[in-house]
């Protein structure tokens, strides 16, 4: 069987989707949990503790558009 | 003279091919998005519409077409790829009206080998081509995207387990546009490109244009408002199979399997490794029930859309084979074509009088 596709290439889709399932799943969810928390420490008069959680949630939706952008860019790149 | 008409029918069949395709599939970028409330269902499909249409500009790389690698280009006459074409158009409307997603590129190539089988005998098929682009990759595909999206949902869970649910679901709904939008886009540099590769050949073969020549304008214009016309009316019972019928989805899970999902088909395009969409959303959301709760997914339903899987090329190289021995009754000329296309019109009148719209979805217990 991997005589016909290159094994090499089977096993780079594996861990490259395995890899970014893991990315994705851990940087957007650290997105909706830094906006809740600073949302929370907002309320709660703590700025500091909104500025500490909302900057992590921008750090990570930054990282999470870099992804996607390079998704696009492979999309694009492909031949 | 001849010579035209049945190149004009290709064209107007490949074209029909592309609206079901984009019809079909749209339930792969849109169903989970619709499902847990992300969007509205007339908004995601003008979404996945746009999207499909905006993609088929971006990327033309159609020198490779479908079944290259698969048939032998030389064998290749406008009545196999006519026949090819029925056989995909036949399978796809099949499976649409029993709301199962199944690959539209699998049912083309399946349509091809068929009307190459019946045309030229097994001289004109590589086998060794069908085992590479279609068996294992329908292999990889489902398994990989159940895995990935099983881990991710795990990793979700871990993350924001103890967050307030309405704000995760707010969150999760907006990754999932973006997940979703990522999905049509794929799918439109991807899809429309096999009609356009399909018109190209038929123009080769019918000496209109020469192999070195760029696609025609009015080629990648036709095919784009073809796949995104089809995606805007939407094969409603697909999404409803993949938004709620295989598991009851929330927008956690919805991201899980669309984020994972546009990543293994990136990654598999990055190498030049063939994956269906179809089959990787579908395993995406399978995986990301299972992990949950392994019974939260219906597993009656997940064994239809394999068992329509491994049906697709079988049962759409048997309509291939069959459309083009029709065909030839008539002859060699454009008289073999034209009687199907009328006979298939009638059918599709007959089948609307019926009203299609009616007609059930498979479920796991029928």
């Amino acid at each position: 069987m991997f005589a016909v596709v290159k094994a090499g290439d089977i096993l780079e889709v594996i861990w490259v989707s395995l890899i970014t399932a893991v990315f994705v799943s851990t940087t957007f969810s650290l997105v909706v949990v830094g906006s809740a928390r600073s949302a929370e420490a907002r309320r709660s008069g703590n700025g500091g503790g909104a500025l500490v959680w909302g900057g992590l949630a921008l750090l990570c939706f930054l990282v999470f558009a870099g992804a996607v952008a390079f998704g696009v860019h492979i999309m694009l790149s492909k031949s | 003279m001849e010579n035209d008409v049945v190149l004009w029918i290709v064209v107007g069949t490949a074209l029909a091919f592309d609206f079901t395709n984009g019809f079909h599939d749209t339930a792969n970028a849109v169903a989970t998005s619709i499902s847990t409330r992300a969007m509205g269902p007339r908004v995601a499909v003008t979404m996945a519409a746009s999207l499909n249409f905006v993609g088929a500009f971006l990327s033309l790389a159609v020198a490779a077409t479908i079944a290259s690698g698969i048939v032998n280009a030389t064998d290749m006459t406008p009545e196999i790829v006519f026949a090819g074409l029925i056989g995909a158009i036949a399978w796809n409307l099949a499976t649409w009206y029993f709301g199962l997603p199944s690959s539209s590129s699998h049912a083309l190539i399946g349509g091809v080998v068929g009307a190459t089988l019946a045309a030229v005998g097994t001289s004109g098929v590589y086998f060794d081509g069908l085992l590479e682009k279609v068996v294992i990759p329908a292999l990889v595909a489902p398994t990989l995207a159940f895995l990935s999206a099983g881990i991710a949902i795990l990793i979700i869970y871990r993350i924001v387990g103890r967050q307030h649910p309405g704000t995760v679901s707010r969150g999760f709904r907006l990754g999932q546009i973006i997940s979703g939008s990522l999905f049509s886009l794929s799918h439109g540099t991807n899809d429309a490109q096999k009609t356009m590769g399909i018109i190209f050949l038929a123009l080769v073969a019918n000496g209109n244009l020469s192999a070195a020549e760029d696609i025609p304008n009015w080629v990648i214009v036709s095919s784009a408002t073809a796949i995104a016309l089809g995606t805007y009316v939407g094969g409603w019972r697909i999404i409803r199979t993949m938004g709620s019928r295989i598991i009851k989805m929330d927008p956690a899970q919805g991201f899980a399997a669309q984020g994972v999902g546009a990543a293994v088909i990136l990654s598999a395009s990055h190498v030049g490794f063939p994956l269906s969409t179809t089959h990787v959303i579908s395993g995406g959301i399978m995986g990301a029930g299972a992990a949950k709760r392994v019974s939260a997914v219906r597993w009656g339903v997940a064994g239809n859309i394999v068992v329509a899987w491994v049906l697709t090329l079988p049962a759409s190289a048997a309509v291939g084979a069959l459309t083009y021995g029709v065909t030839r009754v008539f002859g060699t000329g454009a008289a073999g074509p034209m009687v199907v296309t009328v006979g298939l019109l009638v059918a599709l009148v007959w089948a609307l009088a019926r009203r299609v719209s009616g007609g059930r979805t498979l479920t796991a217990e029928g």
